[in-house]
Protein backbone atom coordinates (compact mmCIF):
# COMPACT_ATOMS: atom_id res chain seq x y z
CA UNK A 1 0.00 0.00 0.00
CA UNK A 2 1.21 3.70 -0.82
CA UNK A 3 -0.81 5.68 1.65
CA UNK A 4 0.95 8.70 1.91
CA UNK A 5 0.75 11.97 4.53
CA UNK A 6 -0.04 15.17 3.23
CA UNK A 7 0.45 18.40 5.08
CA UNK A 8 0.63 21.07 2.52
CA UNK A 9 -3.25 21.70 3.15
CA UNK A 10 -2.92 22.25 6.78
CA UNK A 11 -3.91 25.06 9.28
CA UNK A 12 -0.06 25.42 10.33
CA UNK A 13 -0.36 28.41 12.78
CA UNK A 14 -3.18 26.67 14.22
CA UNK A 15 -1.09 23.23 15.11
CA UNK A 16 1.53 25.51 16.46
CA UNK A 17 -0.62 27.55 18.93
CA UNK A 18 -2.28 24.20 19.81
CA UNK A 19 0.73 22.22 20.38
CA UNK A 20 2.41 24.85 22.57
CA UNK A 21 -1.07 24.59 24.58
CA UNK A 22 -1.42 21.25 24.84
CA UNK A 23 1.28 19.11 23.86
CA UNK A 24 0.37 16.00 25.10
CA UNK A 25 -2.85 16.33 23.29
CA UNK A 26 -1.60 17.34 20.15
CA UNK A 27 0.74 14.30 20.50
CA UNK A 28 -1.58 11.98 20.99
CA UNK A 29 -3.82 12.89 18.03
CA UNK A 30 -0.80 12.87 15.89
CA UNK A 31 0.17 9.73 17.56
CA UNK A 32 -3.24 7.80 16.54
CA UNK A 33 -2.80 9.60 13.01
CA UNK A 34 0.04 7.80 12.20
CA UNK A 35 -1.65 4.26 14.04
CA UNK A 36 -4.51 4.70 11.18
CA UNK A 37 -1.71 5.62 8.45
CA UNK A 38 0.12 2.44 9.53
CA UNK A 39 -2.73 0.33 9.44
CA UNK A 40 -3.50 1.08 6.50
CA UNK A 41 -0.32 0.89 4.95
CA UNK A 42 -0.43 -2.82 6.37
CA UNK A 43 -3.42 -3.22 3.60
CA UNK A 44 -6.60 -2.40 5.96
CA UNK A 45 -8.61 -0.45 3.56
CA UNK A 46 -9.86 2.71 5.14
CA UNK A 47 -13.65 1.83 5.53
CA UNK A 48 -12.60 -1.34 8.06
CA UNK A 49 -10.29 0.75 10.21
CA UNK A 50 -12.49 0.94 12.95
CA UNK A 51 -10.62 2.75 15.51
CA UNK A 52 -12.16 3.87 18.34
CA UNK A 53 -10.48 7.55 18.03
CA UNK A 54 -11.75 7.86 14.40
CA UNK A 55 -15.10 9.83 13.42
CA UNK A 56 -17.14 10.69 10.59
CA UNK A 57 -17.71 14.66 10.35
CA UNK A 58 -19.84 13.97 6.88
CA UNK A 59 -18.98 15.19 3.52
CA UNK A 60 -15.45 13.67 3.13
CA UNK A 61 -14.37 14.88 6.95
CA UNK A 62 -12.70 12.66 9.61
CA UNK A 63 -11.74 13.85 13.00
CA UNK A 64 -9.03 11.69 15.05
CA UNK A 65 -9.62 12.34 18.91
CA UNK A 66 -7.18 11.93 21.71
CA UNK A 67 -6.34 8.84 23.93
CA UNK A 68 -3.97 7.74 26.07
CA UNK A 69 -3.79 10.69 28.64
CA UNK A 70 -6.13 10.54 31.63
CA UNK A 71 -8.07 14.12 32.24
CA UNK A 72 -7.17 15.34 28.55
CA UNK A 73 -8.52 18.40 26.95
CA UNK A 74 -10.98 17.23 24.38
CA UNK A 75 -8.67 17.34 21.20
CA UNK A 76 -9.51 16.56 17.27
CA UNK A 77 -7.24 16.85 14.33
CA UNK A 78 -9.11 17.01 11.09
CA UNK A 79 -8.32 15.12 8.06
CA UNK A 80 -9.55 14.04 5.05
CA UNK A 81 -9.06 11.41 2.12
CA UNK A 82 -7.99 11.70 -1.71
CA UNK A 83 -7.04 8.60 -3.06
CA UNK A 84 -4.45 7.28 -0.98
CA UNK A 85 -3.06 10.23 0.54
CA UNK A 86 -4.74 11.33 4.21
CA UNK A 87 -4.40 15.30 4.34
CA UNK A 88 -4.46 16.76 7.41
CA UNK A 89 -6.61 20.02 7.90
CA UNK A 90 -6.75 21.40 10.98
CA UNK A 91 -6.68 20.39 14.77
CA UNK A 92 -8.48 22.13 17.34
CA UNK A 93 -10.34 21.46 20.56
CA UNK A 94 -14.60 21.05 21.51
CA UNK A 95 -14.96 24.66 21.28
CA UNK A 96 -13.66 25.71 18.47
CA UNK A 97 -15.21 22.33 16.80
CA UNK A 98 -17.72 24.09 14.53
CA UNK A 99 -15.88 26.41 13.29
CA UNK A 100 -13.22 23.99 12.55
CA UNK A 101 -15.61 21.80 10.66
CA UNK A 102 -16.43 24.82 8.36
CA UNK A 103 -13.33 25.56 7.49
CA UNK A 104 -12.00 22.12 6.90
CA UNK A 105 -15.63 21.93 4.91
CA UNK A 106 -14.38 24.99 3.11
CA UNK A 107 -10.73 23.39 1.97
CA UNK A 108 -12.84 20.30 0.63
CA UNK A 109 -15.14 21.72 -1.19
CA UNK A 110 -12.41 23.98 -2.80
CA UNK A 111 -10.41 19.65 -4.05
CA UNK A 112 -13.56 19.53 -6.19
CA UNK A 113 -15.09 16.59 -5.18
CA UNK A 114 -12.11 14.23 -4.55
CA UNK A 115 -12.61 13.35 -1.55
CA UNK A 116 -14.06 10.78 0.35
CA UNK B 1 10.49 3.32 14.16
CA UNK B 2 10.18 2.41 10.46
CA UNK B 3 11.12 4.69 7.27
CA UNK B 4 7.28 5.67 6.33
CA UNK B 5 6.55 6.58 10.13
CA UNK B 6 9.79 8.27 10.83
CA UNK B 7 8.69 10.67 7.60
CA UNK B 8 5.70 10.85 9.29
CA UNK B 9 6.81 12.34 12.48
CA UNK B 10 9.22 14.43 10.92
CA UNK B 11 6.35 16.14 8.72
CA UNK B 12 4.33 16.62 11.77
CA UNK B 13 6.90 17.44 13.88
CA UNK B 14 8.03 20.77 11.33
CA UNK B 15 4.17 21.35 11.63
CA UNK B 16 3.89 21.81 15.04
CA UNK B 17 6.65 23.65 15.13
CA UNK B 18 8.82 21.38 18.10
CA UNK B 19 9.71 18.04 16.50
CA UNK B 20 12.28 17.33 19.39
CA UNK B 21 8.98 17.94 22.11
CA UNK B 22 6.61 15.78 19.41
CA UNK B 23 9.00 12.78 19.19
CA UNK B 24 9.47 13.17 23.51
CA UNK B 25 5.48 12.87 23.83
CA UNK B 26 4.53 10.40 21.01
CA UNK B 27 7.62 8.42 23.00
CA UNK B 28 6.10 8.85 26.10
CA UNK B 29 2.64 7.67 24.46
CA UNK B 30 3.76 4.65 23.18
CA UNK B 31 5.20 3.32 26.33
CA UNK B 32 2.55 4.18 28.57
CA UNK B 33 -0.14 2.51 26.22
CA UNK B 34 1.73 -0.88 24.56
CA UNK B 35 -0.68 -3.40 25.53
CA UNK B 36 -3.84 -1.19 24.79
CA UNK B 37 -2.07 0.03 21.33
CA UNK B 38 -1.44 -3.77 20.78
CA UNK B 39 -5.17 -5.00 21.97
CA UNK B 40 -6.34 -2.40 19.88
CA UNK B 41 -4.72 -3.64 16.61
CA UNK B 42 -5.26 -6.71 17.10
CA UNK B 43 -9.45 -5.95 16.77
CA UNK B 44 -8.61 -3.67 13.70
CA UNK B 45 -6.78 -6.28 11.98
CA UNK B 46 -9.86 -8.79 12.42
CA UNK B 47 -12.02 -6.44 10.67
CA UNK B 48 -14.09 -5.85 14.44
CA UNK B 49 -15.89 -2.46 15.45
CA UNK B 50 -15.70 -1.97 19.30
CA UNK B 51 -19.33 -2.84 19.26
CA UNK B 52 -18.98 -5.74 17.63
CA UNK B 53 -16.15 -6.74 19.77
CA UNK B 54 -17.83 -5.83 22.90
CA UNK B 55 -20.95 -8.17 22.11
CA UNK B 56 -18.51 -11.10 21.42
CA UNK B 57 -15.99 -10.36 24.81
CA UNK B 58 -19.59 -9.51 27.16
CA UNK B 59 -18.77 -6.47 27.96
CA UNK B 60 -20.28 -2.82 27.21
CA UNK B 61 -18.97 -0.94 24.48
CA UNK B 62 -18.70 2.12 26.43
CA UNK B 63 -15.88 0.05 28.61
CA UNK B 64 -14.22 -0.91 25.73
CA UNK B 65 -14.16 2.37 24.78
CA UNK B 66 -12.51 3.26 27.83
CA UNK B 67 -10.22 0.58 27.18
CA UNK B 68 -8.75 1.76 24.31
CA UNK B 69 -9.09 5.75 25.43
CA UNK B 70 -6.91 4.77 28.48
CA UNK B 71 -3.43 3.73 29.52
CA UNK B 72 -2.28 0.53 29.96
CA UNK B 73 -2.15 0.97 34.15
CA UNK B 74 -6.17 2.02 33.86
CA UNK B 75 -6.18 -2.08 32.42
CA UNK B 76 -7.31 -4.92 34.22
CA UNK B 77 -6.45 -8.17 34.33
CA UNK B 78 -10.15 -9.36 34.02
CA UNK B 79 -11.17 -6.62 31.36
CA UNK B 80 -8.13 -7.94 29.13
CA UNK B 81 -8.86 -11.14 29.50
CA UNK B 82 -12.39 -11.01 28.35
CA UNK B 83 -10.86 -8.45 25.59
CA UNK B 84 -9.08 -11.20 23.96
CA UNK B 85 -11.49 -13.79 25.03
CA UNK B 86 -13.82 -11.83 22.22
CA UNK B 87 -10.80 -11.90 19.34
CA UNK B 88 -10.61 -15.61 19.89
CA UNK B 89 -7.40 -15.68 21.90
CA UNK B 90 -6.13 -16.55 25.51
CA UNK B 91 -3.94 -15.12 27.83
CA UNK B 92 -0.78 -16.07 30.00
CA UNK B 93 0.82 -14.14 32.49
CA UNK B 94 4.70 -14.64 33.57
CA UNK B 95 5.47 -13.52 37.06
CA UNK B 96 9.48 -12.61 36.87
CA UNK B 97 11.05 -12.29 40.15
CA UNK B 98 14.61 -10.07 39.61
CA UNK B 99 14.93 -11.44 43.72
CA UNK B 100 15.59 -14.60 42.22
CA UNK B 101 19.32 -16.41 42.16
CA UNK B 102 20.33 -16.90 38.51
CA UNK B 103 20.03 -20.72 39.18
CA UNK B 104 16.30 -20.47 39.69
CA UNK B 105 15.83 -17.62 36.94
CA UNK B 106 17.39 -20.35 34.80
CA UNK B 107 14.75 -22.80 35.92
CA UNK B 108 11.87 -20.40 35.67
CA UNK B 109 12.94 -20.01 31.84
CA UNK B 110 13.38 -23.71 31.04
CA UNK B 111 10.27 -24.45 32.20
CA UNK B 112 8.47 -21.19 30.04
CA UNK B 113 10.69 -22.64 27.02
CA UNK B 114 8.97 -26.19 27.75
CA UNK B 115 5.85 -24.79 27.84
CA UNK B 116 6.02 -23.03 24.74
CA UNK B 117 7.12 -26.22 23.49
CA UNK B 118 4.20 -28.31 24.57
CA UNK B 119 1.76 -25.78 23.41
CA UNK B 120 3.42 -26.12 19.78
CA UNK B 121 3.28 -29.81 20.47
CA UNK B 122 -0.77 -29.64 20.88
CA UNK B 123 -0.98 -26.96 18.13
CA UNK B 124 0.66 -29.15 15.71
CA UNK B 125 -1.61 -32.39 16.63
CA UNK B 126 -5.14 -30.62 15.85
CA UNK B 127 -3.24 -31.51 12.48
CA UNK B 128 -4.30 -35.03 12.11
CA UNK B 129 -2.37 -35.14 8.94
CA UNK B 130 1.10 -34.08 10.28
CA UNK B 131 2.00 -36.65 12.50
CA UNK B 132 6.21 -35.93 11.59
CA UNK B 133 5.64 -32.37 12.71
CA UNK B 134 4.17 -33.32 16.25
CA UNK B 135 6.90 -35.87 16.58
CA UNK B 136 9.49 -33.46 15.94
CA UNK B 137 8.60 -31.00 17.97
CA UNK B 138 8.37 -33.18 20.87
CA UNK B 139 11.60 -34.70 19.98
CA UNK B 140 12.84 -31.24 19.99
CA UNK B 141 11.20 -30.53 23.22
CA UNK B 142 12.75 -33.48 24.52
CA UNK B 143 16.31 -32.57 23.54
CA UNK B 144 16.09 -28.91 25.25
CA UNK B 145 15.36 -29.97 28.80
CA UNK B 146 17.83 -33.22 28.40
CA UNK B 147 20.88 -31.01 27.27
CA UNK B 148 19.65 -28.55 29.64
CA UNK B 149 19.91 -30.86 32.68
CA UNK B 150 23.06 -32.86 31.17
CA UNK B 151 24.99 -29.36 31.23
CA UNK B 152 24.27 -28.15 34.81
CA UNK B 153 23.65 -31.66 36.38
CA UNK B 154 26.04 -30.57 39.29
CA UNK B 155 22.94 -28.33 40.07
CA UNK B 156 20.21 -30.30 39.34
CA UNK B 157 18.82 -30.90 42.62
CA UNK B 158 18.43 -26.97 43.03
CA UNK B 159 17.01 -26.73 39.65
CA UNK B 160 15.11 -30.29 38.80
CA UNK B 161 12.44 -30.01 36.19
CA UNK B 162 12.45 -33.21 34.61
CA UNK B 163 14.10 -35.83 35.56
CA UNK B 164 12.92 -38.58 33.50
CA UNK B 165 13.77 -36.85 30.01
CA UNK B 166 16.15 -38.44 27.09
CA UNK B 167 17.11 -37.44 23.77
CA UNK B 168 14.58 -38.37 21.15
CA UNK B 169 11.65 -38.95 23.74
CA UNK B 170 8.37 -37.58 23.23
CA UNK B 171 7.62 -35.05 26.24
CA UNK B 172 3.70 -33.80 26.06
CA UNK B 173 3.53 -33.89 30.36
CA UNK B 174 3.44 -30.21 31.67
CA UNK B 175 6.14 -29.08 34.29
CA UNK B 176 4.74 -27.58 37.21
CA UNK B 177 5.39 -24.38 36.98
CA UNK B 178 4.28 -21.38 39.24
CA UNK B 179 5.79 -18.77 36.82
CA UNK B 180 3.33 -19.63 33.94
CA UNK B 181 -0.18 -19.69 34.19
CA UNK B 182 -3.66 -19.59 32.11
CA UNK B 183 -5.96 -16.68 33.01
Amino acid sequence: MTWTLDNTLANANRFKAYNRKHPAETASCIRNTMKLLDTLRGGVPFQNAKFGFLRSEGGGLWRVGQTGIPHAKETRLYFCVRGETLSVLCIGGKETQRGDIDMCRKIIAGLGGETK
Amino acid sequence: MNAKKEEDIKAFGELVGDPDGLRKEVARLDEGCALVSALERLRVERGLSQRELAARAGISPSTLNRMEAGTDDQLTIGAVRRYLGGLGLSMHIMLDDESLPAAAKIKQSVIAIGHDLARLADLARQDPGDKELVEGIGRFRGEVLFNFLLRYMDTQSKISIAPDIRPGEEVFEEAESPLLHPV
